[in-house]
């Protein structure tokens, strides 16, 4: 402090304005979190969006706008961008789109055909913003990404930036990242493709879901069953490469992929066609979750392709990816063969290798320690349901999860914890990690937050501290008593 | 410039208070409020409006909690919001009346130089009383000085001057560079030789700083060229609680 400054002392403020004060901020506080949240909203009511035109091509072409004032309805002759407050929505030429309100509060724009490119605020704290295209809902987690709708109904959703998940009836939910396409084709298949992995960001919308096979069985992998690393069809939503292709683990090395199901019933059914077909007969949607084998998957989205109307496919947004739902090339390099018969997800060498999205390749879990250790073996189910990472890098997650603040934060934190017990195989870092997340996170309800106290669990395991890893399981249980792995949990502490 | 991580327990709190805690709230509040009202006191000086600056400070800090990215300490953070504040207030009064009201009571409480410790004695009270007067105007001539002072020269100033930041963490502080930093307290300075040039009470209050004020401008530049690295983005209180103003804490 200067001289001048020492001359000059401050009055405290007296308790009882000080007291008032408090209160009042608080107050103001408590009003602050309350406007972040959603606001209830009427449900099946129709928002009147704004329509604005972003470009000057969107300009000219507003005027070919036509509006259904029935339904809130757009169909665009041009090109239109819709304001949504949040988000925003640009329609390609001669799209047709609908807006509305479900009764959870989300956001649904409803695209009968053509393609709609969505940029889309971080959902944390807002309500869920979906695109449903037919059977298939692609649910935001806060990113840019494009849907696109033929008139077979082909769908393809390709995403820029963040992570969307993607539910098509009658199988689990999907995670796709940034640089990642998914395509399903009318007939069945449906795949993940990188793009930064595969041939190239060629233009235009391919068939990664593939062409409709007879008997439903999807032969949207051939090329990549064929060829081992082909793109897909050509002019390919990105034309990257097919993760999953049966013809082993160096041709999914590219794999940082999430596959549903539907991904090795591509790949399956490309590689013998009568494997696809026989599975035919016994599929259902189920099977598909789970990852049976090709053909299964192919036929039961087949034939759940129109029966499930957009409410059933809504019913499944944000569903708990089953199965090989979050199945990296890893696993289906292990896997799939060339007689196109995909293990089952309840194999253990299909389900350990599994993981998160974002891990990269060498991030398997069948590697990990843990996922051999008699501790937690038996007592664990394989975590193949967890969230997706948001980063892949030690440095990168540790940045964020330790220089933020926020959902962003504890996603990175979740990351960070799956990385150490996973790939840097050091439980007890781990397990720092998810001490610190539950004390900045105590309140958080996400799903990394369930995760989390899983993983906590493992990583009592895998560090030979029995008592704890009962004491994390029970912990998990009390605030997870229909938790994902709350079966798994229960049986630990009866042993 | 090289910012230092920033504590570990402040992001552990932003959390806590972005997840809708309101103990997590209650608590960022009692630590930093002190720290936030001494600055606001010591740069706008005492006046009746105080207790509606300190709550629009923290109205805004927890508004912006969000945004808190980590970059910077939470006690640098949330001074960056009461020196805006404080900025507003002070634009947005510019042609008023002086707003210096500190009634006699407040004055004797809130100056320096004698007042409190030598007050009671019996063999100088007369000689301390005289002092408190003489102190109690200098403050007030003080601050009906900087009142004509442009706002972000005000602003630098007395967050230079009279709150004891370095050159560098003021920059930080109001979103200027150094230079323009400089610049405004330079100005402020000269235009306090002025005022105090035809004042004798503020000449004689600013005392030797304003005859040292030829080697405060070079010491201004060394601070801003050297120190303010020094000191980074550190908490003033050191310790990170913004909690340990040493001025209260003599109170």
């Amino acid at each position: 402090m200067t001289r001048l400054g020492d001359k000059i002392q401050v009055v405290p403020l007296e308790p009882g304005r000080l007291a008032r004060i408090e209160e009042q901020v608080l107050a103001a506080a408590r009003d602050a979190e309350a406007r972040a949240m959603p606001a209830p909203r009427p449900p099946g009511r129709w928002r009147g969006w704004r329509i604005a035109s972003g470009t000057a091509a969107a300009a000219v072409a507003a005027a070919a706008l036509a509006l259904f004032v029935a339904g809130r309805a757009w169909r665009t002759d041009g090109g239109a961008r819709l304001d949504l407050g949040d988000a925003s929505v640009a329609l390609g030429a001669g799209s047709r789109v609908a807006v509305r309100t479900r009764a959870d509060g989300a956001t649904v724009v409803e695209l009968s055909s053509g393609r709609v490119e969505c940029e889309v605020a971080p959902r944390a704290g807002r309500a869920p913003f979906v695109v449903q295209a037919g059977d298939v809902a692609v649910e935001v987690v806060g990113t840019a990404f494009a849907v696109e709708r033929d008139d077979r109904g082909e769908v393809k959703v390709g995403v820029t930036r963040g992570v969307v998940r993607v539910a098509a009836a009658g199988r689990a939910a999907v995670s796709v990242a940034a640089g990642q396409k998914w395509a399903r084709s009318r007939g069945g298949g449906a795949a993940v493709a990188s793009a930064r992995a595969g041939g190239g960001e060629g233009g235009g919308v391919g068939s990664a879901g593939g062409k409709a096979g007879p008997g439903g069985a999807g032969s949207a992998g051939g090329a990549a069953g064929s060829g081992g690393s082909g793109g897909g069809a050509a002019g390919g939503f990105g034309g990257g490469k097919l993760a999953g292709s049966p013809s082993g683990p160096s041709s999914t090395t590219d794999g940082r992929v999430s596959a549903g199901g539907g991904l090795a019933a591509s790949a399956g059914s490309a590689a013998t066609g009568s494997s696809a077909g026989s599975a035919a007969t016994g599929s259902s949607a189920g099977n598909a979750a789970t990852g049976s084998s090709a053909g299964n998957a192919a036929t039961s989205t087949d034939s759940a392709t129109g029966a499930a109307g957009a409410a059933g496919a809504a019913g499944t947004i944000g569903a708990a990816a089953s199965g090989t739902g979050t199945t990296n090339g890893t696993t289906t390099g292990t896997t799939g063969t060339t007689t196109g018969t995909t293990t089952p997800a309840s194999d253990p060498a299909a389900t350990g290798s599994s993981h998160p999205p974002a891990t990269g390749p060498r991030s398997t879990r069948s590697t990990h320690p843990s996922a051999s250790a008699s501790t937690s073996t038996s007592a664990d189910p394989p975590p193949d349901d967890l969230p997706p990472l948001t980063c892949d890098d030690v440095d990168l997650c540790r940045r964020a999860a330790l220089d933020s603040v926020g959902p962003r934060a504890g996603e990175a934190l979740y990351s960070l914890v799956y990385i150490e017990l996973f790939r840097e195989r050091d439980p007890d870092q781990a397990i720092t990690l998810a001490e610190l997340y539950e004390r900045r996170f105590a309140r958080r309800r996400a799903r990394e937050a369930e995760a989390v106290l899983w993983l906590r669990v493992i990583a009592h395991g895998a560090a030979g501290e029995p008592a704890r890893r009962r004491e994390a399981a029970q912990r998990y249980l009390e605030r997870h008593p229909r938790g994902r792995f709350a079966d798994a949990a229960a049986r630990l502490l009866g042993e | 410039m090289a910012q230092p991580a920033p504590a570990l327990a402040d992001l552990v709190l932003v959390d806590r208070c972005l997840e809708g805690e309101q103990a997590a709230t209650r608590e960022l509040f009692r630590a930093h409020q002190r720290r936030v009202h001494a600055t606001l006191f010591r740069v706008l000086g005492g006046n009746r409006e105080m207790d509606d600056l300190l709550q629009e400070t923290f109205i805004q800090v927890f508004r912006s909690l969000g945004g808190f990215r980590g970059e910077a300490r939470l006690s640098t953070w949330i001074d960056r919001i009461a020196a805006r504040v404080a900025y507003r207030y002070l634009a947005g009064r510019k042609g008023a009346a002086p707003m210096v009201v500190l009634d006699e009571e407040t004055m004797d409480a809130g100056v320096r130089g004698g007042g409190a410790s030598s007050g009671g004695g019996a063999s100088g009270g007369g000689g301390a009383a005289a002092e408190r007067a003489f102190a109690r105007e200098g403050v007030r001539r003080l601050y009906a000085a900087l009142d004509q002072l442009a706002p972000a020269s005000r602003l630098a100033f007395a967050l230079h001057e009279l709150d004891g930041r370095s050159v560098a963490e003021v920059a930080r502080t109001v979103g200027a560079s150094v230079t323009a930093t400089k610049l405004r307290i330079w100005r402020a300075r000269r235009a306090l030789e002025r005022s105090a040039a035809g004042d004798e009470v503020l000449a004689e209050f600013l005392g030797r700083d304003a005859a040292e004020r030829g080697t405060g401008d070079r010491a201004a530049d060394r601070d801003g060229d050297a120190a303010g690295d020094r000191d980074g983005d550190r908490d003033r209180d050191g310790d990170g609680d913004g909690d340990g103003d040493d001025k209260e804490n003599r109170e």
